[in-house]
């Protein structure tokens, strides 16, 4: 269950859809580990500024880890950050540079910042690496990531596949024109390639590019090594996914092939919170004498209830354990709300 | 119910006739946040188009299997994957194998970043190119959710500024015409009765205003059965007993919160906003929506 989680792990990565609450539920994991006295980061991708208003923050997420106003009994520390991709980027760019001017040259090519943001993939490297440094970060025993919708979570696991695959391409290292005699004498052949390039996109928006990636000359070594360690954390035993989703066959079938996604890229340890679950007000009148209006209601709410309760059921086989989250009567907008939820994710006996 | 000539349905086409075929389909782009229902609700549509007795095309951005099973018989249901779209435009510009090396080399995503908005523009290229193909009457887009929705309406635009020339240019060119052409074009916007799904669906509505494609109706999906409660007196409420009527009371102000909401959001759009009540079901089957189509998109004009 998430409470064995949040007690053994130091990565926890929340996945789901748009819209089941995955932020929220992230806040909650780590609030339900902060009162468990651990030391947590909570890092989000998500440019809604949802989770910095619900977490009290004045001046919303920033960069770096801002740390949360929590309520005196609770013994541990919540800190809370929004990824900047084109930061991390920077970040990334310092630390790999191999000659001196370097990085300033990189950054100074005016599709740094572009790439940072709308090249497919980047965005989620970053992320990957920023969730790198927390975990290396001495300030931290959790680190909680809150992932873009489960679509393109995946990305998120496989960037560094990705980067490693694309810096290992032949293609790229033609572009940058390395690998010494061999190179000069395939790059012939791939003159048409990127004449092919330049008539779909036009050829001075192709020379910018090559002159992009030629800047990052000598950095691949460092990147490439970079990329394997993150690729590494992703499949470490003190890292755990939690799935999150709504007691709906639609999100259920959806979470269900993420899962199973997670599991052929070598990921096996999941958790699902169902998130949003109907639950029946207990009944003390004899329910023959209740007004018809509200009989009318809860036979409504005692359907759904069935309803979502058999769709649980019925997916049983094919998801990981369930945590249930009951739906509460009002959005989350503060950090009482989310301990609300956290006690229902961490039951306080259970410290 | 098929092919009633008297089914009036504004959200095809404001004046209340019906979109054809030979015209040129009529395109609905069916936009809302993540988690509001816009799946469903892109199913419903179709639902109801076709009870008007159109030919309906659904298309769904990388392939969401639900759609097949929600959408009823004799409804196309296509899925386009941004990824693929790309590989067959640059077939179709004749590029041949090199299409397939630079989608899978991961230059053409590099090149993707130079020009941003390039994998949104090849996906509505496929609608336009479906919605011209004169095969349906309407072609109903169940688009990404609202941060991504709203930018791929307004890459066309980018593009434009970035591109001086070529193939893509002219792709761009004609994917504008057709989003602001009023009578071709439209969007549906979907949200749920709260807060925060209204708040992000008013600042979606100015979005698409401002990349200048028409409004043709809104939607509130899943509107809870609280309404019913609201005729217990109060003498009724004080004889109930905890924790029902705790629970009574909440979704009572639920309810009330929930009109205000749906007053924001119908104020912002000045369209008709079309309420779909939610069902107790985790379950929703096409059966759901064929019903939900009959009672809640149109109205029999005799």
């Amino acid at each position: 269950m998430i409470s064995e989680l949040i007690s053994h792990r130091s990565v926890i990565v929340c996945c789901g859809s748009g819209g089941v609450g995955k932020t929220t539920m992230a806040a909650s994991i780590g609030l339900a580990a902060a009162t468990l006295g651990k030391r947590v980061v909570v890092i989000t991708v998500d440019p809604a500024r949802r989770l910095g208003d619900a977490l009290g923050l004045e001046h919303g997420l920033g960069p770096d880890p801002a740390r949360v106003a929590l309520p005196s009994d609770v013994s541990g520390e919540l800190w809370a950050m929004m990824l900047d991709p084109a930061v991390e980027l920077e970040r990334v760019i310092r630390t790999t540079a191999v000659r001196p001017g370097q990085a300033d040259e990189a950054l100074a090519n005016p599709f740094t910042q572009s790439i940072a943001t709308s090249l497919g993939g980047t965005q989620e490297y970053m992320a990957t690496e920023a969730v790198y440094r927390l975990t290396t970060d001495e300030a931290f025993d959790l680190v909680v990531v809150d992932t873009p919708p489960s679509d393109r979570a995946m990305a998120v696991v496989e960037a560094p596949d990705v980067l490693v695959k694309f810096l290992d391409h032949q293609v790229f290292k033609l572009l940058m024109g390395t690998g010494g005699r061999a190179a000069r004498f395939l790059s012939a052949a791939t003159q048409p390639l990127l004449k092919a390039v330049g008539r779909v996109i036009g050829s001075n928006v192709l020379n910018d590019v090559v002159e992009f990636l030629r800047s990052f000359t000598g950095m691949e070594t460092s990147f490439r090594q970079r990329a394997i360690t993150v690729q590494r954390m992703w499949r470490s035993e003190s890292t755990a996914f939690v799935l999150v989703a709504t007691p709906t066959s639609e999100s259920l079938n959806e979470i269900s092939r993420f899962n199973g996604e997670l599991r052929s890229a070598g990921i096996s340890s999941m958790s699902l919170i169902a998130n949003g679950v109907t639950m029946l007000p207990e009944i003390v009148d004899d329910h023959h004498e209740l007004p018809p209006v509200a009989k009318e209601w809860l036979s409504w709410q005692s359907a759904l209830v069935e309803s979502e309760r058999s769709t649980l059921e019925a997916h049983s086989d094919k998801l990981p354990m369930v945590t249930q989250v009951s739906r509460l009567s009002e959005d989350v907008h503060d950090v009482d709300g989310l301990l609300l939820l956290a006690s229902q994710l961490v039951p306080a006996n259970s410290n | 119910m098929s092919g009633d000539s008297n089914w009036v349905a504004p959200w095809l086409l404001p004046d209340g006739t019906l979109p054809r075929a030979e015209r040129g389909a009529r395109v609905l782009l069916v936009l809302g946040k993540g988690g509001v229902g816009r799946t469903t609700t892109t199913a419903l549509l179709a639902h109801g188009a076709q009870a008007a007795g159109l030919k309906v095309l659904v298309v769904a951005i990388d392939g969401k299997s639900s759609l097949h099973r929600l959408c009823p018989d004799g409804v196309d249901v296509r899925s386009v994957s941004a990824g693929s779209a790309l590989e067959d435009y640059l077939l179709d510009q004749g590029f041949g194998t090199f299409a397939r090396r630079l989608a899978q080399s991961g230059v053409i995503e590099v090149v993707g970043a130079a020009a941003p908005g390039i994998h949104d523009l090849v996906v509505l290229g496929k609608v336009k190119q479906f919605a011209n193909a004169g095969q349906h009457d309407v072609v109903i887009l169940d688009a990404p959710a609202t941060g991504h929705a709203t930018s791929m309406l307004s890459s066309v635009a980018g593009l434009l500024e970035i591109v001086e020339g070529g193939p893509i240019r002219e792709q761009a060119l004609d994917v504008q015409r057709l989003l602001l052409d009023r009578d071709r074009c439209a969007a549906v916007v979907v949200t749920k009765a709260e807060t925060t799904p209204v708040n992000e669906s008013v600042e979606l509505v100015s979005a698409v205003r401002d990349v200048g494609v028409g409004l043709s109706a809104g939607v509130v999906n899943a509107v809870e059965p609280d309404g019913d409660l609201v005729g217990l007196s109060s003498r009724e409420l004080k004889m109930l007993s905890d924790p029902l009527a705790t629970s009574i009371r909440a979704a009572v102000a639920r309810h009330q919160r929930s009109l205000d909401d749906i007053e924001r959001f119908t104020q912002a759009l000045q369209v008709s906003v079309l309420q779909v009540p939610k069902l107790p079901t985790a379950d929703l089957a096409e059966e759901d929506l064929a019903n939900l189509a009959l009672h809640h998109l149109g109205q029999t004009d005799s």
